[in-house]
């Protein structure tokens, strides 16, 4: 699944809770589970999922829908033919940003990635912090969508590795009372098999 | 996974029974104005529904409202429903409570004006829901919502005409009324198809029924006030006590839907 998508499905069930309410939001997490057997969190990580159940619900306005729902948690912003700008308007969203940035192991690590991509295993060793808990936060790290594989490597014993990065190059926090947003950047070529991204440019 | 999109009858069979018994009762209520009785006068139980009828929607909608929390499209747009229901169930209670029993209409105007300004709530409802679920409206749908009202206001308009000499003052009010009425009636019908493929159409079409029934008891009352006096055994009584039984049945398959 795409880092992108990750991020933002952390916001969509606040914001269907907002629009349709809760009740709405229980018909669908109990469709989801008789349809597929698995729970909405694990539907929204996967949009396609999602997206079937949502279109037995709404027919052909699933897609505006859902382009309401991810407009309502990002924007994205072209700013040159490689790079772009997205903003996390969904404070939920970024504030599960926020507390990962400032986890100080998790910093190290994004730091450590963040100009050069690397393995798991390579990543620990460098980060000079205890292996277990930094296994744990890299993998957290990967399922909140802010590390992205950008492809493999081959660890020392020959094995084929997946390699990770950052997903975002540059995040900037904004801070109004309690409300959080984020402005980050992005490389375009993260974008494209994004769902998120696909369904806003619509 | 196969999405199949059921077909009009397979959705609705299991309302329409409920449809033939709101239509029984609200005749029924209706037809009771002609029985004599011995302590009350014939109408009692038909002026009591008229105007108890629209409190029960307007109930109804806070309840559902209530229900989706508040939400920014439904639990809104029901809210509004019920406000728009309130507004008419103060309109008919005026007449119930006390103008019908003093026999004194010199504030007629008043319980008017509640009427007048419910029904752009009622649209309100409607047009909050169309613009979430739709991006934009298809040309036929953009035609409807013209011609519909045109052909109802001038249909009305026109059949009424000799009446104009007469009372233009109350001719007009009721135009405006009717014309309401029928861009009330556009916008539902509109919003029905808007829902038409979608887990919402079930509620949407016993809406359009009900809202069908409203406008039609409407156009008939207005129509009777213009050239002669309204009688609560008139078919507007039983149109409309089967629109606000409609529009409740409407509510429960709602929130029964999603």
């Amino acid at each position: 699944m795409n880092s992108l998508d990750r991020i933002v499905a952390k916001g969509v069930r606040t914001v269907l809770e907002e629009d349709l309410g809760k009740s709405t939001y229980k018909k669908i997490e109990k469709e989801v589970f008789d349809v597929y057997g698995i729970s909405i969190l694990d539907a929204v990580s996967d949009f396609s999922k999602l997206d079937l159940v949502l279109r037995k619900f709404f027919g052909k306005h699933t897609t505006n829908i859902e382009s309401k729902i991810f407009k309502k948690i990002l924007s994205v912003k072209n700013n040159t033919k490689i790079e772009s700008t997205i903003t996390i308007k969904d404070s939920g969203v970024a504030k599960m940003v926020f507390e990962a940035y400032g986890d100080p192991a998790k910093k190290v690590i994004l730091d450590l990635l963040l100009h050069e991509s690397k393995s798991i295993p390579e990543a620990i060793a460098k980060s000079k912090l205890p292996k277990a808990s930094t296994y744990n936060r890299i993998k957290e790290l990967i399922g909140d969508g802010l590390l992205t594989m950008v492809g493999f490597t081959n660890a020392s014993d020959g094995r084929k590795v997946n390699e990770y990065s950052t997903t975002f190059n540059k995040t900037i926090f904004e801070i109004e009372d309690e409300h959080i947003s984020i402005n980050a950047n992005v490389q375009n070529k993260f974008l494209k098999d994004s769902f998120v991204f696909s369904s806003i440019q619509v | 996974m196969v999405i199949s999109i059921p077909t009009i009858y397979s959705q609705i069979k299991e309302s329409y029974k409920i449809i033939f018994a709101v239509v029984g009762i609200a005749i029924t209520i209706q037809l009771s104005s002609k029985i004599p009785m011995d302590f009350f006068e014939s109408s009692i139980i038909a002026s009591t529904a008229i105007v108890m009828s629209p409190l029960a929607v307007s109930v109804s909608s806070f309840v559902i409202s209530r229900i989706y929390g508040g939400s920014k499209i439904f639990g809104k747009s029901y809210f509004i429903l019920g406000l728009s229901y309130m507004l008419f169930f103060i309109g008919e209670a005026m007449f119930y409570f006390y103008m019908d029993p003093t026999d004194n209409y010199e504030h007629r105007i008043i319980a008017e004006m509640m009427f007048l300004v419910s029904t752009p709530l009622l649209i309100a409802h409607i047009i909050i829901n169309i613009r979430y679920f739709a991006e934009k409206l298809e040309s036929y749908q953009k035609m409807l919502l013209v011609v519909i009202p045109v052909v109802i206001v001038v249909g009305y308009g026109l059949s009424l005409l000799d009446a104009y000499s007469e009372n233009p003052g109350g001719y007009f009010f009721n135009l405006l009324v009717v014309a309401e009425s029928g861009t009330s009636l556009g916008f539902i019908i509109v919003a029905f198809t808007v829902f038409r493929q979608t887990v919402l159409f079930v509620p949407w079409f016993l809406l359009l029924i009900g809202i069908l029934f409203g406008t039609m008891g409407d156009l008939l009352y207005r129509y009777t006030d213009t050239i002669a006096f309204y009688d609560f055994a008139d078919p507007a009584t039983g149109l409309w006590l089967a629109s606000s039984m409609m529009v409740i049945y409407a509510l429960y398959q709602h929130q029964k839907s999603i």
